[in-house]
């Protein structure tokens, strides 16, 4: 298989990966636990495209993850798509800081991706909406962040047996550029 | 180390498109009235991957509920039976008070209403931020007769609307959303306002002047003035009245009546045919003093057979009552006539 092919393979999959996990985030999660503040599953796949993609690649990644992510919310597409830009170089910063490959550094991520998912929401809201968010739940970002973890964790092994699938070679082309 | 003139200049162009894109797309005001049609199969794939969770979960639900309530299961029974008893009694009563309602308005010469046309829609998800906003899904959509800015209810009061319409589906943009607005009277004064979503348990009607009569436990319903909600449903009671010293309005904070994270089913209006709004229906009709640019409440004029009528009524005299003395012949027959029934409604 081309390299090329790979790539179409593997963009389509995480695209079709963030679809399920946004419907399991609204739909099953909703019917089974009620009104319990749901995990964040959606954000590891962001924060997964930010750290093991080369620059090119993971933009478009995200980009596009980011349209289907549009569609189970009301938030507008602007709002959404500069969001996940935010988290896309917000990881990628930290990454050419410090990094260590492994479950533990992605659960790292995926909890301080939330507050940056909602700080970064509250700042877009005031600024460019006409009726912003004006007070943080506090309670729900901490049990987001402690049920994103978990999730981070179990679904890691996921995302790196689809790499192994679809990449010829994981890690040894990523770059800051 | 970086080097600042060592760069891809095609890396740096497609960066440069990727981040400008969703910059020109937002939306400042509000959401488009149509979306984007990059967004229409990704809609539509969702519908379908919810739908499927859905009955994933109901199976599993179900399994789980079969073990967790055998034990309860006859006793349940018990009083579901007894409440049933007591729900028929209570369906005997209303049934009276309907008959006697239909009676009095065709008495009092008012247009009968014609019935709401709703259609029964199940919640299948939610929001995929439910701290930030909110909405409903549903598992009705174009093929079921739904169009976008239909209003959603319950038995208990208002949701919300259609925001977005697929085939089989529908989400709606439940009233606590900061994008939600809808037409909202105070059932006690008839003082009107807009309902705005605040947060996830809380709603504002806004618009309201200062010297329009609101105060805490006070319900808010739908003034119908839109024709997409029926008029007089509950949206909301009021929580919290803050009047400042100066300003020309007032900032009432609601609790709706409906819960958005408890629902399961909901009806969608699919038509609503509200009365015709008379002129001093939400309060006495502006003076010319009070009046900016033009008239501030919406003045509908009567129709010309009303016109007529009211031209060709008689003139009645009123002429100032004398004090009457007291005869004791006369006080029963006085007090009989007091007594009966106007219209000889029974």
């Amino acid at each position: 298989m081309t390299d090329r092919r790979r790539l179409i393979i593997r963009v389509f999959i995480y695209i079709l990966l963030s679809m399920l996990m946004c419907g399991f985030q609204t739909s099953f999660w909703y019917q089974v636990f009620g009104g319990m503040p749901p995990p964040l599953t959606w954000l590891t796949i962001v924060a997964y495209l930010s750290l093991y993609r080369e620059m090119t690649e993971g933009l478009i990644s995200v980009f596009l993850v980011s349209l289907t992510f549009t569609v189970f919310t009301a938030m507008p597409e602007g709002i959404m798509t500069i969001i996940v830009i935010v988290l896309f170089f917000t990881a990628r910063f930290f990454r050419s800081r410090i990094f260590w490959p492994g479950t533990t550094y992605f659960m790292i991520v995926c909890a301080a991706a939330v507050p940056v998912f909602s700080i970064s929401h509250i700042l877009l809201s005031l600024y460019f909406e006409p009726n912003p968010l004006t007070r943080p739940d506090l309670v729900r970002w901490g049990l987001q962040i402690c049920e994103t973890t978990i999730a981070a964790l179990l679904l890691f092994p996921l995302y790196e047996f689809i790499d192994s699938w679809t990449k010829e070679s994981t890690d040894e082309t990523w770059s800051l550029n | 180390m970086f080097r600042l003139f060592d760069f891809d200049l095609k890396k740096a162009l497609l960066v440069v498109f990727v981040v400008a894109l969703p910059l020109l797309s937002i939306n400042i005001q509000r959401r488009p009235d149509e979306p984007a049609w990059y967004t229409r199969p990704f809609s539509i794939a969702a519908g379908y991957i919810q739908t499927g969770y859905t009955g994933f979960s109901n199976e599993i639900r179900g399994t789980a509920a079969l073990y967790l309530n055998l034990i309860d299961i006859k006793k349940n029974n018990r009083l579901l039976s007894k409440e049933i008893g007591e729900l028929r009694a209570k369906l005997g009563e209303l049934t009276e008070l309907k008959m006697e309602n239909e009676r009095l308005n065709k008495l009092l010469g008012f247009q009968q209403k014609a019935p709401m046309k709703l259609l029964a829609a199940r919640v299948t998800g939610l929001d995929l931020s439910p701290g930030e906003h909110s909405t409903i899904l549903v598992n009705r959509g174009a093929s079921d007769g739904l169009k976008r800015g239909m209003a959603v209810i319950t038995l208990e009061g208002v949701v919300g609307s259609i925001f977005a319409v697929e085939k089989n589906s529908a989400r709606i943009l439940v009233l606590t959303d900061r994008y939600a607005v809808i037409d909202g009277i105070v059932q006690r004064s008839r003082a009107r306002g807009i309902v705005e979503g605040k947060a996830l348990d809380r709603c504002r009607l806004k618009y309201l002047h200062r010297s329009d009569d609101v105060k805490e436990g006070d319900v808010i319903v739908t003034s119908g003035l839109d024709n997409i909600f029926p008029k007089g449903f509950p949206i909301g009671t009021v929580v919290h009245v803050e009047k400042k010293n100066f300003g020309i309005d007032q900032k009432v904070d609601l609790q709706p009546v409906v819960d958005p994270s408890r629902l399961e089913e909901v009806f969608v209006v699919t038509h609503v045919n509200n009365e015709k709004i008379k002129d001093d229906e939400f309060g006495p009709k502006p003076t010319p003093s009070a009046e900016l640019s033009g008239p501030i409440l919406p003045v509908v004029s009567p129709e010309p057979e009303v016109k007529k009528e009211i031209a060709a009524a008689p003139k009645v005299e009123t002429k100032p009552s004398k004090p009457k003395e007291s005869k004791p012949a006369d006080s029963p027959k006085a007090d009989e006539t007091n007594q009966k029934p106007e219209g000889g409604a029974e």
